[in-house]
């Protein structure tokens, strides 16, 4: 299953489009939150605060913090089988979470098959302006 | 092949081992490697890309096309999947979530300190220069430098300058020929070919800019398909109707303006 989802399209998304990719193949890149004892649980929190479940059919064999990105499948129970995971480096650069309008842009625009994604950002658009 | 090709490119050193790919159509059995067309301005962009745009590139005229732009030389984000040492080359897979990993083969040349390269780490994210080589079935990138994000902020910016380059150049290009490209979806939207196109998710962004629309009318049609880009109206259409279904937003002064009902 695991190479299967590698080499499939992912959507990236955030927690609130959980619900609405059930079974597919997404990208989450969430701060961590919590992990459950088992090792076989963790929870990540999104750029708008809001949290997924991230679960491996493996525990963890390394200790991991700060920002991480799972690639995965989505339960039936909107939480995301993990089937590998990246840390992202944030030793000297803090990771600003991109915007929830980054989020749908990329999932728009990648789920398509073919060549370019459709423009989403209108070029006036000020996203210094808009809410997280 | 000479080093012209890449003389007016700048920022990068020209290695003849990156250039030997061209000699030839086959070398040791594997496709053949295309020459960028000679009488191509000589000066080249770099283009940012994201993998799945480089392996839908369609081959016209011996040049590779990205809803009718060129694609030559691109930049690319991904995760390094593998890394495999050959004799004259690296040959890694890079990994951007929006297809199957792409093949990118970093050539060394003679030179000892290239020889001396050390693959880059597997499971990190890189970026990618490259030139995009292949046939229409099977396209590898060409590695001009690869280095590893030391800032995952330029992971955000990879992508945002990927929205923005294509998006100025398919203006640029239906302003210089007066239309889109043959392969832009028409006003009528994206066609079927396109593939799944997720309407929960336009749904999702249409509720999200009503939702913050503070004016008594609410928010018209026109200012959503403004904002939303090229989705079609179509597309925003069915996304109101579903919305309106489902009691999430009512229609205010006239039928194009609407108001959340959270």
């Amino acid at each position: 299953m695991m190479v299967e989802v590698m080499e499939l399209p992912k959507s990236r998304i955030n927690a609130s489009m959980l619900a609405q990719s059930i079974d597919r193949p997404v990208c989450f890149v969430g701060r961590l939150e919590k992990i459950h004892p088992t090792g076989k649980m963790f929870i990540l929190s999104d750029g708008e605060g809001k949290s997924a479940t991230i679960e491996l059919m493996e525990p963890l064999d390394e200790e991991i913090s700060g920002i991480v990105e799972v690639v995965g499948r989505v339960t039936a129970k909107a939480t995301i089988m993990c089937s590998s995971y990246v840390q992202f480096k944030e030793d000297n650069h803090p990771f600003a979470p991109p915007l929830r309008n980054l989020s749908f842009s990329l999932s728009v625009r990648y789920s398509e098959k073919e060549e370019t994604p459709h423009h989403i950002w209108h070029p006036n658009r000020d996203l210094s302006t808009e809410g997280k | 092949m000479s080093k012209s090709e890449f003389g007016s490119q700048g920022g990068f050193s020209a290695t003849s081992g990156a250039s030997g790919s061209n000699d030839g159509p086959s070398q040791g059995g594997t496709a053949p490697f295309l020459r960028a067309p000679r009488s191509r301005a000589r000066i080249e962009t770099i283009i940012p890309c994201c993998v799945n745009q480089l392996l839908t590139a369609s081959l016209v005229e011996d040049v590779f096309k990205v809803r009718g732009i060129v694609v030559s030389q691109v930049s690319v984000v991904g995760i390094i999947r593998k890394a495999e040492r050959a004799p004259s080359y690296i040959l890694y897979k890079i990994d951007d979530m929006t297809t199957k990993p792409i093949d990118a083969r970093h050539w060394l040349g003679r030179g000892k300190a290239k020889q001396a390269l050390a693959p880059c780490p597997v499971g990190v994210y890189a970026k990618v220069f490259g030139i995009l080589r292949g046939s229409a079935e099977v396209k590898i990138l060409e590695v001009l430098q690869i280095r590893v994000l030391e800032d995952m902020n330029e992971f955000t910016s990879h992508i945002l300058e990927t929205v923005n380059a294509h998006m100025m150049l398919a203006k640029a290009q239906e302003a210089a020929y007066g239309q889109s490209a043959p392969s832009a979806p028409s006003e009528m939207g994206l066609a079927p070919e396109y593939g799944e196109v997720r309407p929960e998710f336009i749904q999702a962004e249409v509720l999200h800019l009503i939702h913050e629309c503070p004016r008594q009318e609410g928010k018209s049609i026109r200012e959503l398909q403004t904002e939303l880009g090229s989705l079609s109206i179509t597309a925003i259409k069915e996304a109101l109707e579903y919305l309106m279904v489902e009691g999430h937003i009512y229609p205010t002064v006239d039928g194009e303006h609407f108001k959340s009902a959270d």
